[in-house]
């Protein structure tokens, strides 16, 4: 029941597509060290998993940045056709290939980028010498909030993340650093779109575990029911639940990234 | 519980739109692509080879090594037909069964004199080093026909998210995957998809022997309408 409505509400969020507008500076390249530690993920057998020490951007990609990207490497721009690596609906809510477009529906340059693949996230942090953060790196430093590294017991920090869950996308979006900046200096992990992580495909749809059997039940409506008192583990489901339905090609309007690199 | 993971299915089809017939569409740019170059009379431009098609995996240029420790990029594989799955050597239950299943499907669609070739792509860079693969294809009995290949984690992940494969490493000795065995045309476009184990191979035989009766030349492909009937074409959940 209850995750059959809050799945209604995620699907609220999206469809709507963002339009084009003019290349500007919105990059905010700098990044914050995250200092390793431990987290429970929602998958899993209760285990706490070590997080190593790493650095992750503060903002979101922007718009301006991805545009600079495809001006120095062209097989990203969009192309006529989609493909494996840059699947339908990619870099759509520009106004074209090389431009970002102008108006009031058109996208911000400051606003993060999203319509973008999984290949292209990655081959964007390749060019800037980092990567994608992995998932338990994201779910680690999204713990926090603006002065705890550690939010999970507060019941207020996890309400916030499922009003947001509710509410619908903005049209197009705003700024990245327009949300949130929690006590690492990370800004807009709960609140502006959905990211991309390195290994999004180790998530795992119940349906297609049949054939093995046992697991990952936990993931779902079973493990949901168990939870409900834990909004936390909400959350978060809604964030596994999202992941497992993606393909690495998939292009769509509510979804952006933000690259790690190790510790220095 | 059934009906929520429909729901997680229907709130991913909301989110991302309809899959659609996006393979089609591929078709449709290929033969464009292969129209237009043949259309120049090949006379004195340079025998540039043809572009990939949109949806090929041989798009992937990360290196892999083989068993005999040679290195190669995945469009090496390219020209023939390639019956490709992701597995680990230390893996005592799932794998076998799935390199069982290839066999299946080797033996019944008999001698091809090459013309179909048979890949296990490790999940586990950490372990399966070149030595370990060679040993493993030893022990196994996959000679002539078969490569094995390893690449370090990144290039393991993306291979394994263009052909919608799922995995996470659960122990240090295993790893949850899906049970998937793909079917590439000489171009490296997935035109099958094999999904569980044990599984009647009687679909994927009878999309190879499609394409081998059709010539399985790296063009002209196939028009959509021949890749293997009644199989997920995309999304193998």
């Amino acid at each position: 029941m209850r995750c059959g409505s809050a799945l209604l509400a995620v699907a609220a969020l999206v469809g709507c597509a963002v339009q084009a507008s003019p290349p500007g500076e919105g990059a905010k390249t700098a990044m914050a060290a995250i200092e390793g530690g431990r987290y429970v993920p929602l998958y899993g057998d209760g285990e706490p998993v070590e997080v190593a020490s790493f650095r992750i951007d503060r903002g979101l990609v922007t718009n301006a940045q991805f545009f600079d990207f495809v001006r120095a490497v062209p097989r990203w721009q969009r192309a006529e056709e989609p493909s494996l690596l840059m699947g339908e609906g990619y870099l759509r809510h520009w106004a074209g290939p090389l431009e970002i477009g102008s108006g009031a529906k058109a996208a911000r340059p400051d606003a993060p980028v999203t319509h973008v693949s999984w290949f292209a996230a990655r081959a964007y942090c390749d060019w800037r010498e980092k990567r994608l953060p992995s998932l338990d790196e994201w779910e680690l430093v999204a713990l926090a909030d603006e002065s705890s590294r550690d939010a999970t017991d507060d019941p207020a920090f996890h309400q916030k993340i499922l009003d947001w869950y509710a509410r619908p996308r903005p049209d197009p979006l705003p700024p990245v650093g327009s949300t949130s900046r929690n006590v690492w200096g990370v800004e807009d992990l709960h609140g502006l779109v959905w990211e991309w992580v390195e290994d999004f495909n180790s998530v795992f749809v119940t349906g297609e575990s049949r054939a093995d059997g046992t697991f990952d039940r936990q993931l779902y409506c079973a493990g949901a029911a168990a939870t409900a008192s834990d909004a936390r583990n909400y959350a978060a489901f809604l964030r596994y639940a999202m992941r497992s339905s993606l393909q690495a090609g998939y292009a769509v309007g509510n979804l952006g990234f933000r690259c790690a690199a190790d510790a220095a | 519980m059934r009906r929520t993971t429909a729901a997680v299915l229907a709130a991913g089809a909301l989110l991302f739109g309809a899959p659609g017939a996006r393979g089609q569409d591929h078709d449709d740019a290929q033969h464009g692509a292969h129209g237009g170059h043949s259309g120049h009379g090949g006379e004195e431009t340079e025998i540039a080879p043809a572009p990939l098609p949109p949806g090929s995996i041989y798009q992937l240029e990360s290196p892999w090594t083989t068993s005999e420790g040679r290195e190669i990029r995945l469009g090496e594989l390219g020209g023939r037909i390639q019956v490709l799955a992701m597995v680990y050597t230390h893996c005592e239950h799932a794998c076998p069964l799935i390199v069982g299943d290839m066999r299946r499907i080797r033996r019944e669609i008999g001698d091809t004199e090459g013309r179909v070739g048979f890949v296990l792509a490790s999940l586990d860079p950490a372990r399966d080093d070149v030595a370990r693969l060679a040993a493993f294809a030893e022990k196994t009995g996959l000679a002539s026909g078969w490569q094995l290949l390893r690449a370090p984690e990144s290039s393991v992940r993306e291979l394994a998210a263009a052909l919608g494969i799922r995995y996470r490493r659960v122990s240090a000795e295993d790893f949850l995957h899906s049970n998937l065995i793909s079917v590439l045309d000489p171009d490296g476009v997935v035109v099958h998809r094999q999904v569980g184990l044990g599984v009647d191979p009687d679909a994927t035989v009878s999309a190879i022997r499609t394409m081998l009766d059709e010539g399985s030349q790296p063009a002209p492909r196939p028009p959509p309408g021949e890749m293997g009937e009644g199989a997920p074409e995309r999304d193998e959940r």
